[in-house]
């Protein structure tokens, strides 16, 4: 005899997400998860945009990482809340699963903010799996990683609703062709919007924060 | 490597769905695995025999059908189906996709000895 089931095999994930998202909108706060190869300037970009003082929206970042509090303590020196979760110190899981994020979320007082930031596990395959209950998923890509990213992990790049490409003063020295890179995103999502930024030079880091500003507001 | 934990969430899944219906062996299970997602069906099915092996599941089957990749052109409305993740309609040019069906991890039946038959909800990813 068959029995017919039809129950999604994550939906016990998905659960928490859905608490999450609820807890935000119920505190009126917006929340962006960034993701991306490791090494490819995620805590960069972030701390170029904590610069920024985002317009004075008050915000709070929550890193994940396998193991090591070394991105959070390179935020240290904003005056904002930030909280540090490690999947696993000896291995660990590959992304950050909605559950361990709503423990760090415990860490923070939502009522307090207007803004989440999360980093997602350094990875540029399965963080794009998981719904954590975020308003905007960006995947940052470094252009040293080469233009053919998208075509290879186009999941990532079909799920994120920004792309941040990073890195971008090192074009010239990398023999970089960013309109190869346009070309590729746009095969594999052709509506996402893609900002050209550098940590360094500061390139394109008014323009990130003016679009996650205008989606705050319209939020 | 991730399909070890979406693995166990199958496991779990299906045990609970076991306990809830009050059914003590499963020979098989069938799984919907759409093939937008970043899970490698052998390694699912790989893990699902090491996670089951002392279990109320142990020696069952894990049957994995693999769903196709559709979607539909929100610019001249075609109905679309994908070989490869390049998203652009091959009638209006357009890259304004929605993807339909690719993306599902379903539980989608349970094969039992005995005879009856039971239905429950229906809810899509």
């Amino acid at each position: 005899m068959e029995i017919k089931v039809v129950k999604k095999a994550l939906a016990a994930g998905e659960a928490v997400a859905d608490e999450i998202r609820g807890k935000l909108a119920e505190n009126d706060v917006y929340m962006v998860t960034f993701m991306g190869s490791p090494g490819s300037g995620k805590t960069a970009v972030i701390e170029r945009l904590l610069e920024t003082g985002l317009d004075g929206f008050r915000a709070a970042v929550v890193e994940g990482d396998i193991a090591t509090t070394a991105d959070a303590e390179r935020l240290a020196r904003f005056d904002i809340p930030i909280v540090q979760v490690n999947t696993e110190p000896f291995g660990g899981d590959c992304h950050m699963p909605p559950n361990l994020l709503s423990s760090g979320l415990e860490d923070l007082d939502l009522s307090t903010l207007d803004l989440v930031i999360v980093e997602n596990v350094g990875n540029l395959v399965c963080p794009a799996e998981f719904d954590i209950g975020e308003n905007l998923k960006v995947v940052v890509l470094s252009i040293a990683e080469g233009e053919d990213k998208p075509l290879k992990y186009p999941l990532i790049f079909r799920e994120s609703g920004l792309c941040v490409v990073s890195k971008s003063d090192l074009a010239g020295a990398l023999d970089f062709d960013i309109d190869r890179l346009r070309t590729n995103i746009s095969r594999v999502n052709g509506t996402i919007p893609v900002i050209e930024t550098s940590a360094r030079t500061e390139t394109g880091i008014d323009e990130l924060e003016g679009f996650l500003i205008a989606r705050i507001r319209e939020t | 490597m991730h399909e070890l934990s979406v693995t166990q969430s199958i496991v779990d899944s299906v045990l609970g769905e076991m306990n809830a219906r009050g059914l003590e062996r499963v020979g098989a299970v069938h799984l919907k695995l759409g093939r937008m997602t970043t899970f490698v069906p052998d390694c699912v099915k790989f893990y699902y025999d090491a996670l089951t092996a002392d279990t109320a599941l142990a020696g069952s089957e894990l049957i994995i059908e693999e769903v196709n990749v559709t979607g539909c052109c929100n610019n001249c409305g075609a109905e679309l189906e994908f070989e490869e993740p390049f998203f652009i309609c091959p009638e209006c040019g357009s890259v304004d996709i929605e993807v339909l069906t690719g993306r599902e991890i379903l539980i989608n039946a349970l094969e039992v000895p005995d005879e009856g038959d039971i239905r429950v909800g229906n809810k899509g990813r």
